[in-house]
């Protein structure tokens, strides 16, 4: 059973069950599909002790989140509303990754203001600064941004991932993180 | 509803309301829309409101409680008026400057036009009406003119708590 364990501890249960222990609240349940495991608290401190600790980083932060959608289902925004697919959570990781590897190294990745799915399937990764915006949206097969400042907006679309990293870098690094 | 008969065309002074949840439609952190609020799913170009002009606050209570999103709670209400959404969407390129907003009363298999006015009482809810933008967006394909188009629609759109806080 500690095997098993040890690895469900590895997914979002894992941190749901980690937060817990840290609130001192009892008893620690770690739920994965259908089944429910009600562990003792020295049985857990046990399994995690052997677990690398919960990251702030923030490309693990932002894989937690968009892992997250991958739960949505069909209507979950209302009726017609789809759920995110997962070859575009998966392209949304590629873009962080990518990004965050092409940030000039004064501008570390920083957490977007917000990361959310769309009725119709996408995913959108929004950074501000006052008021200016960046929205990223994250499709199957092409991805598109657009840029907000006040009153002025302009857009691309039709992207690939690789350009799209270009194109965010060159903005965030101009002009949101700065 | 005490009106027998309601026209289909909105007047520039009706207000319209959008039934608002959160977390999907409102961050309450940042106290503002969220695009979400106005984005359509994929295949369908409708938003719903309701002609407050012809429903009440407590009418709108009643219409928001039949209404449920999973892990999502009522929270509130937006609220504008045609002359703004007009002033807004004429100020638009091609194709966001046919966005409308038009009469459907529920349900809409019954839509039956007596001269431009239409007979509230064979209707559950006769002052329903869409938002109906020009195109429908496809399944998980990226949109950014649509998303463009509501971040900035959302500006005409004021949050209300309450029902009590919807005035005419």
């Amino acid at each position: 059973m500690i095997d098993q364990l040890i690895a469900l501890c590895f997914d979002e249960s894992y941190i749901k069950a980690y937060k817990k222990l840290y609130s001192k609240t009892e008893p620690i349940v770690v739920k994965q599909e259908n089944q429910t495991y009600n562990l003792k608290r020295n049985t857990f401190e046990s399994i995690v002790g052997s677990l690398p600790a919960i990251s702030d980083e923030p490309n693990y932060q932002f894989e937690r989140i968009v892992n997250s959608f991958k739960q949505l289902k069909e209507g979950w925004a209302g009726e017609g509303s789809i759920p995110t697919d997962p070859s575009i959570v998966l392209r949304s990781k590629e873009y962080f990754k990518k990004l965050s590897d092409a940030l000039n190294l004064n501008f570390k990745i920083r957490m977007p203001d917000s990361i959310v799915p769309t009725p119709y399937g996408t995913i959108v990764i929004d950074w501000e600064r006052g008021v200016k915006l960046l929205s990223i949206e994250i499709g199957e097969f092409e991805s598109s941004f657009f840029t907000k400042n006040i009153d002025e907006f302009s857009l691309l679309s039709d992207l690939p991932i690789e350009s799209l990293t270009e194109y965010s870098k060159n903005i965030l690094e101009n002009h949101i993180f700065i | 509803m005490n009106n027998l008969f309601i026209p289909f065309k909105i007047d520039s002074e009706e207000k319209l309301v959008r039934i608002i949840f959160n977390p999907l439609h409102y961050s309450v952190s940042k106290k503002r829309f969220n695009r979400e609020a106005f984005l359509p799913p994929p295949g369908r170009d409708d938003v719903s409101m309701i002609r407050l002009n012809y429903s009440s606050p407590n009418r709108c209570k009643e219409i928001a409680d039949t209404i449920k999103l999973k892990d999502n709670k009522h929270i509130g209400y937006s609220i504008s008026d045609m002359s703004k959404f007009l002033n807004k969407v004429l100020s638009k390129p091609d194709p966001f400057n046919k966005v409308t907003i038009r009469a459907t009363p529920l349900p809409k298999h019954l839509e039956i036009d007596f001269f431009g006015y239409f007979f509230t009482l064979i209707y559950n809810v006769p002052e329903h009406a869409d938002m109906i933008y020009p195109y429908k967006p496809e399944k998980n394909k990226s949109n950014p003119e649509l998303r463009l188009f509501v971040e900035d629609i959302i500006s005409i759109f004021t949050f209300c708590e309450k029902e009590t806080d919807l005035n005419l």
